[in-house]
């Protein structure tokens, strides 16, 4: 079970959030204490892009398998936590059967995989070259003697009992496709030479975190080669390595993936609101927004490898016709997202502006500064928000004389004891947003009455959206909340408390590089944090 | 009888199959005997149990019948006015109350009238601590059955079944997916036979490979992940379970009858989910996987805690209205009274196939319950429970049974476990522990 979305979420550490930080020279910490080993499983994402990257990109992937679920706000930290289910043990065996069944009824696919020629049905050298070579991709890691000897015997039973080699090539991949091998990344480690007492990750190992940081996907055989052959640790061909596939296209579906995660866009694609209330929402409308953000992140991190905090203030949208409609700007093609300026005077900009923030964080009939107050929290600020006490009347105030505007009937609300500290420390933030309702189209008046945006956060003070995101662009915790969130994303496990040195560090980096989010990705690559492995008797 | 000497089979088939024994077996929570299990009725037919859950409560002023008792001694309230036609079938349970704490609203209520237990706080991050109902009892009263248990739901999002923390049952949301996998490739119509399948030999041996690789693995891995791998094999054996029972040729069983397909998708009209219709074709669907012995234990997620959905005739999602619904909540009230009329439309389904003298629900204990009594406060106090059927003649029905004190509602989930022949000495933990059932409710 996940955190969700409290309606009139909830107190928040006060203290934490009035904290600035000062950026610090982009130096390694020397205070790290890394993390234990982890078992993260392969996500939804990761799995169908090893299958692509592996064994072909036209393979129909599996409709369904074991759900996703998040981890301090991100699935890939979630993979490291969660246990299968017998229904995702299930699911894994039909996904096997059928991947490896398309392969089996392609001939000419399936002796693109092969590294020899079968000479008949039981041809074992060839069918122990086969698993070698495919399960070293699949698996990510050269497999032992009998590894092999284990698949091989049951792709031998298929050969002898449905008669061909195809058959027990079959049998081989929906053995390897279902072992732990293929389904976790598994991190042993190994005793770290530089730090006595302490571990760090294999150079296999460090191959995988890397490809699926970078990638979201398998480590391809040239990184194979540098983890095969140890040199991976050495810091140069590291570097080597991150520089090579940070230039590779597959950087980008990682990027997108991340983002995706990060910004909980699984959630936007449900997007649901009243139709009869908003005549611009249809049920593709969450779509959309999920892909007019991508494009946002893909843009600024890929495309103008330009200053991040762009996301926040950007006048640049990517509109289909859907979106252009409720921005009331023109959509410049037919055929989907295509950037277009917002208008100077406009009050909308960057991803605060956007469906999948304003729609996501509302109710299916009107907005919500408490809702829009917890996401910035949670997602752009990194603070904890604690759920509200649950024994409490959460009611706000009926529209009245003296508080027509949702603004007013909350700032009534906030005086209420028990629910002040909740709201104070998210409504204000919210407040920034209301002159965009629930789905996100501009407006001027709440209920006949003008609508005041203005407010502070942490005590900056803003006056609309505008402003507003000058100050969450500037703060020190945004830039924070961005590493972190890249940071869990690309070790694939909870976050240690040893690990803040670290990621403040990284923060640190991020600033002095122009906010880069591929430069970023870099500094994480390399860091230590990514590579070592818990001491044994502290650090 | 019938069911007797098919167990047998089962039992001396699994008895020498390629079961893989070797992990330390997950923590077992029913008295695994061997006697207790699957114990059938007096009329020889097996007992089952449901789960029926909805999000966000009920108006204890308005859901609360008037006066308690046995058949013309109390009447339905206004909330629980659409199980009119199954009051005779019917216990309701109140005036009982968690006695977990209340640590988050919603999410501290379904870990506590699902599994008896406190919320498990991880950081930010939270898990139920221990198995839901419906997994105690599939422990037991799943064993015979191709499915363990059936988990689904017209809005069920991942469902709420858990086997322990972090281990989440996934609820399939969509009726056309739930029909091919019970009664798509694999299922054999009970009385003939299967045909023969020659990979099934090599998808057993494959699993084989699988459990040994878990294994080696897990004795390289710290505790926490050892506990994951626990899982995944714990997946695997019942998986190859499964695939044994393929090769049998299950005995006939009248009332089996194939559903007929539903539709690949349900979209929202106007904006508006169509959980009527969905949960329809859910509560029927299942109703025929128990008939046809596929499962004896399902969960039923109609909708989840939180959940801000758009009801037919509301003016905004079910959340907010709990909360900002002034008032005495008329549209609150109407929402859950369409919850209410969904939980009948699955007692319906099971009262409408005939087994031996009585129907199915007769054989049934369906427990319907929500995560809160009343949503606006999240009270965990006065909570909402209906059991349904009467297991086999093990439960009275036609019963409002009051507690006058505020017993702790675990006690009722102990009389429902052991109601359908999971003997347990004990429910829950800490607060929501108990060690006796509610007499009141045994037949």
């Amino acid at each position: 079970m996940t955190r969700r979305r409290v309606m009139l979420a909830a107190v928040v550490a006060l203290g934490a959030c009035g904290e600035t930080e000062a950026p610090t020279p982009a130096a390694v910490p020397a205070k790290l204490r890394p993390a234990p080993a982890a078992m993260p499983r392969l996500t939804r994402a990761q799995y169908d892009n090893t299958v692509r990257d592996v064994l072909g990109d036209d393979l129909a992937l599996p409709a369904t398998l074991e759900p996703d679920v998040a981890f301090e706000h991100l699935l890939t930290v979630g993979s490291a936590v969660a246990k299968v289910s017998p229904r995702g043990v299930e699911l894994y065996e039909e996904a096997a059967r059928s991947l490896a069944a398309q392969l089996a009824g392609k001939p000419e696919r399936l002796a693109k995989l092969l590294p020899c020629k079968p000479t008949g049905p039981q041809d074992a050298v060839c069918l122990g070259q086969f698993v070698a070579h495919v399960g070293n991709r699949l698996w990510r890691r050269a497999l032992s003697a009998g590894e092999v000897a284990a698949v091989a015997a049951t792709a031998t039973k298929a050969a002898a009992a449905l008669g061909s080699f195809d058959k027990a090539a079959e049998y081989a991949l929906v053995a390897l496709l279902q072992a732990p091998g293929f389904l976790y990344r598994t991190e042993h480690g190994e005793a770290d030479p530089g730090h006595a007492g302490c571990k760090r990750l294999t150079a296999t190992e460090l191959a995988s975190r890397l490809a699926y940081f970078l990638w979201a996907g398998p480590p391809d055989a040239a990184l194979l080669a540098a983890a095969a052959d140890g040199s991976l640790h050495d810091p140069k061909v590291r570097a080597v390595q991150v520089e090579r596939m940070l230039a590779d296209p597959k950087l980008r579906r990682s990027v997108r993936n991340w983002a995706g995660e990060w910004l909980q866009l699984h959630e936007v694609v449900k997007l649901s609101k009243d139709p009869k209330v908003y005549k611009h929402f249809s049920g593709d409308l969450g779509a959309s927004a999920r892909e007019e953000t991508l494009r946002l992140v893909e843009n600024l991190a890929l495309d103008l490898d330009t200053d991040f905090r762009q996301f926040i203030t950007t006048r640049t949208a990517f509109v289909d016709r859907r979106l252009a409609a409720i921005y009331e700007v023109p959509a410049e093609s037919d055929a989907g997202h295509a950037p277009v300026q917002l208008p100077g005077w406009a009050e909308r900009r960057g991803y605060l502006g956007q469906v999948s923030f304003l729609g996501h964080a509302a109710h299916p009939v009107s907005s919500s500064p408490t809702l829009r107050g917890a996401f910035v929290r949670r997602f752009l600020l990194c603070d904890f928000v604690p759920d509200p006490p649950a024994n409490l009347n959460t009611a706000i105030p009926e529209p009245s004389p003296d508080a027509k505007t949702l603004r007013q009937r909350l700032t009534a609300h906030m005086n209420v004891p028990g629910c002040s500290s909740c709201h104070k420390a998210l409504d204000p933030i919210g407040f920034a947003f209301e002159r965009f309702d629930g789905i996100g189209r501009f407006r001027t008046l709440d209920n006949g009455e003008p609508i005041d945006t203005t407010g502070d956060l942490d005590g900056v003070p803003f006056g609309d959206l505008d402003t507003f995101a000058q100050v969450l662009a500037g703060s020190p915790k945004f830039r924070r909340c961005v590493t972190q969130k890249l940071y869990g994303y690309a070790v694939a496990r909870p976050t240690v408390a040893g690990e803040k040195t670290q990621v403040d560090g990284l923060a640190a980096a991020f600033a002095a590089n122009g906010y880069k989010v591929k430069a970023l990705m870099r500094e994480i690559a390399l860091s230590d944090g990514f590579a070592r492995l818990a001491c044994t008797g502290g650090p | 009888m019938r069911n007797l000497s098919r167990r047998t089979v089962l039992r001396g088939l699994l008895g020498g199959s390629a079961v893989a024994i070797g992990l330390p077996a997950l923590e077992r929570f029913c008295n695994d005997s061997g006697t207790a299990w699957a114990e059938a009725g007096s009329d020889g037919f097996p007992k089952r149990f449901g789960l029926f859950f909805w999000g966000n409560g009920m108006l204890p002023d308005r859901w609360v019948p008037k006066a308690h008792g046995i058949g013309t001694a109390w009447q339905l309230s206004d909330q629980l006015a659409p199980l009119a036609k199954h009051k005779s079938r019917i216990a309701v349970v109140t005036g009982t109350r968690l006695g977990i704490p209340n640590s988050q609203p919603h999410g501290a209520g379904a870990a506590g009238i699902l599994s008896g237990r406190p919320l498990l706080h991880q950081g930010g991050d939270t898990t139920f601590a221990g198995p839901s109902i419906d997994q105690i009892v599939a422990e037991v009263i799943g064993k015979d059955t191709r499915f363990r248990s059936l988990e689904f739901g017209a809005a069920a999002g991942n469902g709420y079944s858990f086997n322990g923390p972090n281990s989440h049952n996934p609820a399939e949301s969509n009726p056309f997916a739930l029909f091919e996998r019970v009664f798509g490739a694999g299922f054999t119509m009970p009385g003939e036979k299967p045909k023969f399948d020659p990979t099934l030999g090599l998808r057993r041996s494959v699993l084989d490979a699988v459990s040994a690789d878990l294994k080696g693995l897990r004795g390289q891995v710290g505790a926490a992940d050892a506990k994951r791998l626990d899982q995944h094999f714990e997946g695997v054996r019942q998986l190859e379970q499964r695939l044994a029972k393929l090769e049998l040729a299950p005995p006939k069983l009248d009332a089996c009858k194939v559903p007929k397909a539903p539709d690949k998708a349900y979209p929202d009209v106007e904006g508006r989910p169509q959980l009527g219709k969905k949960n329809q074709v859910f509560c029927e669907l299942v109703a025929y996987a128990l008939a046809c012995d596929q499962t004896r234990v399902f969960s039923n997620f109609l909708t989840m805690p939180v959940n801000n959905l758009l009801f037919q005739g509301a003016t905004t999602g079910h959340h907010e209205l709990t909360h900002n619904e002034p008032g005495e909540q008329k549209e609150v009230h109407a929402i859950t009274v369409q919850c209410i009329e969904m939980f009948a439309a699955q007692l319906d389904a099971l009262a409408q196939v005939q087994e031996g003298a009585g129907t199915l629900l007769d054989h049934c204990a369906v427990m319907g319950c929500s995560e809160v009594s009343l949503g606006k406060t999240h009270s965990l106090e006065e909570m909402p429970l209906i059991i349904g059927g009467s297991a086999g003649g093990k439960l009275k029905n036609d019963l409002h049974y009051r507690s006058e004190g505020g017993e702790n509602t675990s006690k009722a989930l102990l009389t429902l476990c052991r109601a359908v022949g999971c003997d347990l000495a004990e429910f829950g933990a800490e607060g929501g522990k108990v060690s006796d059932g509610l007499g009141a409710l045994e037949a």
